[in-house]
């Protein structure tokens, strides 16, 4: 059949498969669209509940504080305790100014704290407008900090989640094709046919990899493109860097790929390993969406196995911080040897299948 | 027994079905033949129930298929020609599922496991199904579409891939079927084989163009071979009105 | 009767032999769950910062201790001028950099107020954000304790005593480990069951089935019952587990907590079946899965709050019935919510259920002939 033979079979399967091209081209911009409207980064409404048993000018002042912000919506109390009012889900934190708030100055705040971060948002937050509202000094913080948000002075969601997203989506979807076609032809048994032929196993491995290069090549680019057009996202670094480490990516997710399905039997265990081993660590372990260094040890040291965060800091480099490939080195030797890795025993394994 | 009756079936412009009626007695061995693609298994799916008709209806026992579909199937065993029980699952498994669902009652079930474990030997009736031979795997499937005793069993192409040896076997076990009063449809690409059976029906493009016995088919195309008469039978079909018999 | 009992048992039967998948089954979850419980960290520490303190003095350098001892950073350097510290976050050594300047503590001194400037890599924005948030924490507390200022009882300022109430050491497990359960459910019966009948008819055995007296109805029970079990067993082990690892309790009613995923499990189960359905192969059955199941969780409030998104989005997720399981999950196992303030909830998870298995049903009906 000879390697060109393959590739143009392979090409033919994919088209074939309209469907399922169609979710996979569909599936990114959804996702896109998704996180571009639905991430904001502040909290925009603090439900706040009330209850004055002052009734002086001191708390009314307080409570204005409150009422003028927009990050506020002020609920009455209704005499509810602080429990039963989140349970339910009336108000996010219930403040109680005593009656002889005018001469002792302290108040009782209750939150909600079954969202823990959260908690400690909406407590810095009120405890804001308590600190400005209360006093005549209006003392300001003798320290300030003054901030300089590098590479995304507007705190644009876009440039977070857009390289990230990239990330995410390209592992998964390569490791999931690579392994789902090896397997549905062990089951069909197609494979002995090639077993037959003179055909060697790199030949059949490369003509699997070459059409699936393509197809998350291009849906890479899709995403970047969109986020670029659609969200102004920019790419300070070296474009054509930014598409060689792409293409070095997605050969390292169909690589993974391929050796999944050297172990899976069905076409439903490959589907299930593909998954637990690429999206799950990767949205979790890669950095995209929490902190690697706020885990314990044991994560850390599993997040520095995966290819996804090496190519995260490379695309969020090239792309926002304009680096020079010089200055990510570091992440790119670990790609290049990932993928080498991963495609050497990919090759290996299932020259071993074929050859018994 | 089995009374086909105006039976058609189109799927969008292409009519795969087109008007089949004919009778099968009760006790019969019923061998109906056609080229690839001349519409035996829809017939034969439509017969079952698998199929709702676009036109017709089909009679088993008296009770109308498209009526009583569930009636209908506690009377008839059906074998695909592609091995279509659990794979995964052993023969004893496959044995003790298909028995549930035709409430088969416990002893016969017991019965039917022995003797498959004592044909297979006792490695093979415990492993995957999907691993026995394929002429095992015909006569699971066999056993499986005849667990409830019905009274007419619909068998598509059941001997393909057996060996000779096989093949006589699975027709000595259709005869005795036969002989205890119960009635066979089966299909198949073998000619040899269609001669056992008591009369069959050619079917060419949707349509039936000839029912008889085997003899009277032979002498019709003035053929010694049933394998002849079927090849002019079906070519005289596709052949030009100017052909005429 | 006979026959259903047939139908589950051969499910079951065929999940046992196919050995991996049933590891996979039983043990996933509790992967996840440790995986997943530890590193859901919204919380931002250990941020590695460089210090470039061109004051020198001892107020900068109480300063830069107070931000060293502090568990959110972590002081990997000190560089001498403004450009290293750029350049530091550019090469990806640190992503916080503080900038003292000189004569910070004279200023300090003499006006009763100084600046510092922070640099932040807003590479990822959040990040930034709270690890700003921790330094004007900083900073201020600390500014105050170095001029030494006494606040008045009442007129420097309002005192705030503050309760966090449910989850009084803000553990972030508290948050995510009913948002795991949920979860974790949703992509096997998913994912699962969408392949299930599929599989039956890549195979052919679906034909062999449709042939027999077994109805539609004993085939998706037949499916249904074994992800029902398995899921409830699945649920009672890992509150278990996380009582063991996280220190947490179930804190309102079991039996609740079933109901509504006995309810939800009605849109997952019928949303596999609906895809097994429509799909012609495996793959095809698996991409669904996948789509839904994606736009299901990221919908649902597990990682995004529903109250951030906008309004068009916020009313798209009440089709979601993972929302609802969601809310449902975490106000019982945290606020111990009982089941008349939960029926806001509960109708429209069974309502969805309802619409969606019934939908589910019908084209089931009608795709097999």
């Amino acid at each position: 059949m000879g390697l060109y033979g393959i590739i143009i079979k392979e090409f033919k399967h994919i088209i074939r498969d309209y469907r399922t091209l169609l979710i996979l081209f569909i599936l990114p911009m959804l996702m896109m669209v998704l996180f571009g409207y639905a991430m904001t980064l502040e909290i925009p409404d603090i439900r706040i509940s009330v209850d004055d048993h002052d009734n002086s000018p001191a708390s009314r002042h307080l409570i204005s504080g409150f009422q003028g912000s927009n990050f506020f919506t002020v609920r009455p109390a209704r005499g509810l305790s602080g429990r039963e009012l989140f349970q339910r889900r009336e108000a996010h934190a219930l403040l109680t100014i005593p009656a002889d708030f005018t001469a002792t100055g302290t108040v009782d705040l209750q939150i909600d704290a079954s969202d823990s971060s959260r908690a400690l948002i909406i407590r810095q937050y009120i405890g804001a407008v308590v600190s400005r509202s209360g006093g005549n000094t209006g003392v300001p913080a003798p320290v300030t900090a003054v901030p300089a948000f590098l590479y995304n002075r507007e705190l644009e969601s876009a440039f977070f989640f857009v390289p990230g997203l990239t990330a995410l989506i390209i592992i998964m979807v390569t490791a999931l094709l690579t392994s789902l076609t090896i397997t549905r032809e062990k089951e069909q048994g197609t494979f002995d046919l090639i077993k037959l032929s003179p055909v060697h196993a790199y030949e059949v491995i490369i003509g699997k990899v070459v059409p699936y290069l393509i197809l998350s090549f291009l849906i890479g680019i899709l995403v970047i493109l969109f986020g670029v057009l659609l969200f102004g996202v920019p790419i300070r670094g070296s474009i054509s860097a930014l598409l060689l480490y792409l293409i070095l990516y997605c050969l390292t997710g169909l690589s993974f790929g391929i050796l999944i399905s050297t172990v899976a039997t069905s076409q439903q265990t490959a589907m299930l390993i593909s998954l637990i081993a690429t999206l799950l660590p990767t949205l979790f372990l890669s950095g995209f969406i929490f902190q690697i260094e706020a885990m314990p040890a044991l994560l850390r040291a599993a997040s520095a196995i995966m290819p996804a965060k090496y190519f995260l800091i490379i695309i969020r480099g090239l792309m926002l911080k304009g680096n020079t490939q010089g200055e990510i080195l570091f992440p790119i030797l670990m790609l290049v040897g990932f993928s080498t890795l991963f495609l050497l025993i990919a090759i290996r394994r299932f020259k071993h299948y074929l050859d018994h | 027994m089995i009374s086909v009756q105006g039976l058609s079936r189109r799927f969008g412009t292409f009519t795969a079905v087109d008007n089949i009626s004919f009778d099968v007695a009760a006790g019969e061995v019923f061998g109906f033949l056609g080229a690839n693609g001349a519409g035996k298994t829809t017939a034969i799916r439509m017969m079952c129930g698998l199929l709702s008709p676009s036109d017709g209806d089909v009679l088993i026992d008296g009770i109308s298929v498209s009526a009583k579909p569930e009636e209908v199937k506690r009377r008839i065993g059906y074998m695909s020609q592609k091995f279509s029980l659990y794979g995964d699952l052993t023969p004893e498994q496959n044995i003790e599922f298909f028995g549930a669902v035709y409430s088969v009652p416990l002893k016969r079930i017991k019965a039917e496991k022995r003797r498959v474990r004592t044909e297979l030997g006792d490695e093979a009736s415990t492993a995957a199904a999907e691993r026995l031979p394929l002429g095992f795997k015909q006569r699971l499937g066999l056993t499986c579409a005849l667990l409830h005793q019905p009274p007419i069993v619909f068998l598509d192409e059941p001997t393909s891939g057996v060996d000779p040896l096989g093949r006589r076997e699975f027709w000595e076990d259709i005869y005795d079927l036969s002989s205890a009063g119960g009635t066979v449809l089966v299909t198949t690409h073998f000619m040899d084989e269609a001669e056992y059976c008591h009369r069959i029906a050619i079917m060419s493009q949707g349509r039936l163009i000839d029912l008889d016995t085997p003899e009277a088919i032979k002498t019709k195309y003035d053929s010694d071979t049933l394998n002849n008469a079927f090849i002019q039978a079906v070519v005289r079909d596709r052949a030009p009105e100017a052909e005429g018999v | 009767m006979r026959t259903l009992i047939a139908m589950i048992k051969k499910e079951v039967l065929q999940l046992k032999a196919d050995k991996f998948y049933l590891r996979f089954l039983l043990i996933a979850p509790f992967l996840q769950l440790i995986v997943l419980g530890f590193s859901l960290t919204t919380e931002t520490t250990n941020v590695p910062t460089l210090i470039c303190d061109l004051d020198k003095s001892a107020v900068s350098r109480e300063f830069v201790r107070s931000v060293g001892t502090n568990e959110r950073f972590d002081i990997v350097g000190t560089v001498e001028s403004y450009t290293a510290l750029d350049e530091g976050i550019q090469r990806w050594q640190a992503s916080v950099g503080v900038y003292i300047p000189p004569g910070f503590s004279k200023r300090l001194s003499r006006d009763a107020a100084a600046e510092i400037q922070v640099l932040l890599d807003a590479v990822d924005g959040n990040k930034a954000l709270t690890a700003f948030g921790y330094l004007q924490q900083i900073a201020a507390r600390e500014g105050i304790r170095l001029i030494d200022l006494t606040l008045q009882p009442n007129g420097g300022g309002t005192r705030m005593i503050y309760h966090y109430l449910f989850n009084p050491e803000l553990k972030n497990a508290a948050f995510m480990v009913p948002g795991i359960v949920v979860t974790i459910i949703t992509i096997i019966t998913l994912l699962v069951g969408a392949m299930s009948l599929v599989r039956e008819k890549e195979t052919g055995t679906l034909e062999q089935l449709m042939v027999t007296p077994i109805n539609r109805g004993q085939i998706i029970l037949g499916k249904m019952i074994p992800f029902l079990v398995y899921s409830f067993i699945e649920v009672a082990i890992i509150l278990k587990v996380a009582q063991w690892i996280f220190h947490l309790e179930l804190a309102g009613s079991l039996a609740t907590l079933y109901l509504g995923i006995l309810l939800y499990l009605f849109s997952t189960l019928g949303l596999g079946l609906l895809i097994s359905s429509v799909a012609g192969t495996q793959q095809q059955a698996l991409f669904l899965a996948w789509f839904f199941m994606v736009f299901m969780i990221l919908l649902s409030g597990f990682f995004i709050p529903i109250e951030n998104m906008p309004l068009w989005l916020q009313k798209i997720t009440l089709l979601n019935p993972l929302r609802f399981m969601m809310t449902v999950v975490r106000e019982i196992y945290l606020k111990a919510t009982p089941i008349w303030l939960l029926t806001d909830q509960l109708l429209p998870l069974g309502a969805l259920g309802f619409a969606i298995f019934g939908t589910a049903v019908a084209t089931f009906r009608k795709k097999s002939g």
